[in-house]
């Protein structure tokens, strides 16, 4: 909003403020200047002054939040996790309580509640700065620890082997352009997935590479939990496997591998001038240029899953239309939208790490979106973000498929 | 505990373990808590001055027990324990009521209903939908709108209230001048009673069969019994929506044209005026609204021609009463920005003291009603700012909702300040013929201003409560007595 705007904004607020005695606008003064004594504290990672916003909020995103849906608990409504979170800070509730630091953990990190936030504020955002300050005190709620031991032992979420395990997956050209980095679950769940994407990148002529034996978690996960050492740890290696790469443009299958690279390394003080691509930006770019054509008929009946951070704005950009363009090109593709889809789409329940730490929750928030996707009655659930689509194998949804399967799927085999 | 509790009446509950215990084996351990922090989170409803209180760490309430069960069968058994050891039960929807209704403050049992949230029955030849009253507005209508249908029932809350607590409240929504209050739409209604039996009410259209039992717990605030289900009336999706709005001088125009509009049997779907404040508040882009108010008409119907018709009399009427036609920006503004409740966050912990007061009254006492409540919250020490627009309105009357707003002066408490506000707005509208309340509720908030509402009326209510729950466990300390506070 530009200035001009902003001045007939809240010309009415002057107007009053300068309506009151002169005792009313000093004690006005006063009160603006004494707010800070609301929601000041010592070392936090917390940004106290919208974290007290959000926790004196009526609650106006409750009805989107998953893990209140499920929980069926009001200490999990997004403002009711902040007021807590608050008197955690102030230090009225415990955080050694594991049973009130938990209500930090009780969040799928969805962004569900900033669509619908007049202040712009993500609960999730803000709890996932409260973990930090856990971590900080060294206050783990069960899984966090073993979460973080693991995949500091084995650098990915998975195994040692998780990039390399299938020996075909590992292209690596002279002088790539491109680095194709591919998430530690849909290397380890969806290899088939890795391999479209393979296909699609060299019909389309792109020199790539992938470092399969190099790789490792890109830090995403650990950040969301509040291990910002170890994120950090990731964030400088993969800084300098790219810088060992050479390639100028980062194309990911994973847009939490994305959010990572593109905007929370910046936040751990890892700085790098990579440009990053989703896939699924990527392949609109290169349908757009020409340098693929889906030709083949794709007779099938899919749907689609807008993964919420692809498409409520968390990375920087949003993948709603791009996903519609690419399957509108397809021959013979049967799209159902799914009722609700865009920015207000489901949460497919594996967000915040929540399978790691509360599996439950994590799987019934899943069952409930492949329920809304089976109602449109088609025989694939289709998405671009392998975390769903591991959530939504795991909770009865297959055939899951990627949406780089589908494109791959319309690619002439000749060259 | 770091927290002081407000209300100080909190009962003693002799073995908390026994009433743990027993609880658990109704609804399951799992379903059943005494956590510090869940205590917190179950302490308060939106009663503007809790959120102050949030800030000076303070809780309003502290239950001794949560409890989340999840059908009529535990809710009757509970009940049973809490009447033969006499604790009192709250029962807690989404806690957006806004005068401390949902405040456990003796403590007790709270019991949420978040469980109960199943579609029962979608009936579309009846047009009518069965639903659990642990719903959620949104969620709802986002399940009866893939199938076609609305309820036409959008409280500002509808994100974040539940069936329940509409009806509880006796709630009016956004499109009520056409859909009606929920008294309008809910046809009948399960009910747990505190002596543990379940009552159905009958549905029918309408009946001439005695009293109709089910209006009794509509704004009966949780403390006659507990509305498990209900049977409401739902619309199929209009074929047609369109708005206009008009700008006038006066109020008194305003209220004029929207008087005749109702009175030529023209129901829009949304009707507000603004006061002159208001306006400049939500309006400021609208030029022909400068110092001005903002009235805006959306209707809505199956049949496009009856809207164009609509709102050709509307039109119509607005001009004869001095309004100038602004078309439909300011309607639009008003479809983007209805949910958007953000000044409580950001002005309380600047200092500011506020709430919103709504109360009804006849047409003949309307304008004089307006003035008097406005020129009384003005007169205020700290008061900075006063303000109202209508929302509902009927052939017969109209409802106000004032916003006061300000900082506490010097040698006053906050809740001294507050409460002086709402003795003003309260004060003048009985002195103008006006009624306390047109859908906020009573809770503990307006619970003082009873005996001043009804007279000799209160007593019979209050008889009528003794019948239902002679032991008074159901949300004591609301609607008929006032908790006391420190
Ligand atoms: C921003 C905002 C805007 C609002 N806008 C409107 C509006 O436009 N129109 C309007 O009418 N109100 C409005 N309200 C007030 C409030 O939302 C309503 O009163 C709503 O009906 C409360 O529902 P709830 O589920 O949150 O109830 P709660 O606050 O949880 O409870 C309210 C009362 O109902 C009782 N109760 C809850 N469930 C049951 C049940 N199943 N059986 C028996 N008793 C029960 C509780 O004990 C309590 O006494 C608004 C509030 C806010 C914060
Ligand atoms: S995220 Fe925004 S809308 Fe949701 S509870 Fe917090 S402040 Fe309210
Ligand atoms: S990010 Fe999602 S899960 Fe977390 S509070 Fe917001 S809506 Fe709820």
């Amino acid at each position: 909003m530009g200035l001009l705007a902003k001045i007939k904004k809240y010309k009415w607020i002057v107007k009053v403020f300068f309506s009151g005695s002169f005792k009313d606008i000093k004690k006005t003064i006063q009160g603006f200047r004494h707010e800070k004594d609301f929601y000041y504290v010592k070392e936090t990672h917390v940004d106290m002054k919208e974290l007290l916003k959000c926790a004196l909020c009526p609650n106006m995103c409750r009805f989107e939040c998953p893990s209140l849906r499920v929980t069926h608990k009001e200490m999990y409504a997004p403002a009711t996790k902040s007021r807590i979170s608050y008197h955690m800070e102030r230090k009225n509730l415990d955080m050694t309580d594991l049973h009130t630091a938990e209500v930090a953990y009780m969040c799928t990190n969805c962004d569900g509640c900033r669509n619908w936030c007049p202040m712009d504020i993500s609960t999730g955002d803000l709890l996932t700065q409260v973990r930090a300050d856990l971590i900080n005190r060294e206050i783990y709620i069960p899984g966090v620890k073993e979460f973080d031991a693991r995949v500091m032992e084995k650098q990915t979420a998975f195994e040692q082997d998780t990039f390399t395990q299938i020996e075909d997956l590992n292209v690596n050209m002279e002088n790539p352009e491109v680095f194709y980095y591919t998430g530690c679950v849909m290397a380890e769940k969806k290899p088939a997935a890795v391999k479209a994407n393979i296909k699609i990148l060299q019909k389309a002529g792109i020199r790539f590479c992938m470092y399969a034996d190099e790789r490792t978690c890109c830090g995403g996960p650990l950040h969301t939990l509040g291990l910002l050492n170890s994120a950090k740890y990731f964030a400088e290696k993969n800084i300098a496997l790219f810088n060992k790469a050479g390639a100028k443009i980062i194309v990911t299958d994973c847009p939490a591998c994305t959010n990572s690279i593109r905007n929370t390394y910046k936040t751990l003080g890892c700085k790098h001038n990579y440009k990053v691509y989703t896939s699924v930006e990527f392949y609109r770019k290169l349908l757009e240029e020409g340098k693929i054509k889906p030709e083949k008929s794709v007779p099938l009946s899919i749907t689609y899953h807008d993964p919420c951070i692809s498409s409520r704005g968390k990375m920087g950009t949003i993948d709603i239309e791009n996903a519609r363009f690419i399957f509108s090109l397809i021959p013979d593709l049967d799209f159902r939208e799914v009722y609700l889809h865009g920015d207000i789409t489901q949460c497919c329940g594996r967000g915040g790490v929540s399978h790691v730490h509360h599996p439950e929750i994590s799987d019934a928030i899943g069952k409930q979106r492949v329920a809304q996707l089976k109602e449109t009655g088609a025989e694939y659930i289709v998405s671009a973000c392998p975390a769903c689509e591991e959530g939504f194998m795991f909770n009865d949804g297959d055939p899951v498929l990627d949406i780089g399967e589908i494109l791959a799927k319309s690619l002439a085999d000749h060259a | 505990m770091k927290f002081d509790v407000v209300y100080k009446k909190r009962v003693k509950i002799d073995d908390l373990n026994a009433l743990v215990t027993e609880l658990s084996e109704i609804v399951g351990p799992d379903w059943v808590s005494t956590e510090e922090a869940d205590l917190v989170a179950y302490s308060k409803d939106y009663q503007l001055i809790t959120n102050r209180w949030i800030m000076e760490n303070k809780v309003p309430g502290l239950p001794h027990v949560i409890v989340w069960p999840e059908n009529e069968e535990e809710i009757s058994r509970i009940l049973i324990c809490a009447n033969r050891k006499k604790i009192p039960v709250v029962p807690y929807g989404e806690g957006s009521g806004v005068v401390g209704a949902a405040i456990p403050v003796y403590g007790g049992i709270m019991l949420d209903m978040k469980r109960m949230t199943d579609i029962i029955e979608v009936n579309k030849q009846n047009l009518t939908v069965t639903v659990q009253t642990g719903a959620n507005g949104k969620w709802l209508e986002r399940q009866l709108e893939q199938k076609g249908f609305l309820i036409g029932h959008v409280p500002q809350s509808f994100h974040t209230s539940t069936v329940g607590g509409w009806i509880a409240h006796r709630a009016a929504g956004q499109f009520s001048t056409k859909y009606g209050k929920i008294e309008d739409i809910v046809l009948s209604m399960r009910v747990v009673l505190p002596n543990g039996e379940i009552i159905d009410t009958k549905l029918y259209p309408r009946a001439s069969n005695g009293p109709q039992i089910e209006r009794l717990f509509l704004s009966s605030e949780g403390t006659l019994g507990i509305v498990t289900q209900a049977t409401m009336i739902m619309w199929p999706l209009p074929e047609k929506q369109q708005g206009v709005s008009f700008a006038f001088d006066a109020i008194e125009d305003s209220l004029k044209a929207t008087q005749l509009i109702l009175q030529k049997q023209i129901y829009p779907a949304v009707v507000r005026i603004y006061d002159k404040q208001e306006t400049e508040r939500h309006f400021y882009n609208e030029p022909q609204a400068k110092n001005r108010l903002m009235v805006i008409f959306v209707c809505e119907a199956p049949i496009s021609s009856l809207v164009e018709l609509e709102i050709s009399e509307i039109r119509k009427t607005c001009l004869e009463c001095n309004g100038t036609d602004c078309g439909k920006n300011p309607v639009d503004h008003w479809f983007e920005t209805r949910f958007n409740v953000k000044e409580t966050s950001v002005y309380m912990p600047k200092g500011q003291i506020a709430d919103t007061i709504e109360i009804s009254c006849m047409w003949d006492d309307a304008v004089h009603l307006y003035h008097s409540v406005i020129n009384e919250l003005k007169k205020l020490d700290g008061l900075l700012l006063a303000s109202g627009h209508a929302s509902h309105f009927y052939p017969n009357g109209v409802c106000f909702y004032f916003t006061f707003s300000g900082i506490v002066p010097e040698g006053k408490s906050p809740e001294e300040f507050y409460n002086s506000a709402w003795d003003a707005a309260m004060i003048a509208t009985l002195n103008s013929g006006g009624s306390i309340s047109h859908h906020h509720g009573i809770g503990i908030n307006r619970a003082r201003w009873m005996r001043d509402e009804h007279g000799p009326v209160l007593d019979l209510m209050k008889k009528i409560k003794h019948v239902i729950d002679p032991n008074n466990i159901m949300n004591p300390g609301k609607l008929y007595d006032e908790p006391e506070r420190e």
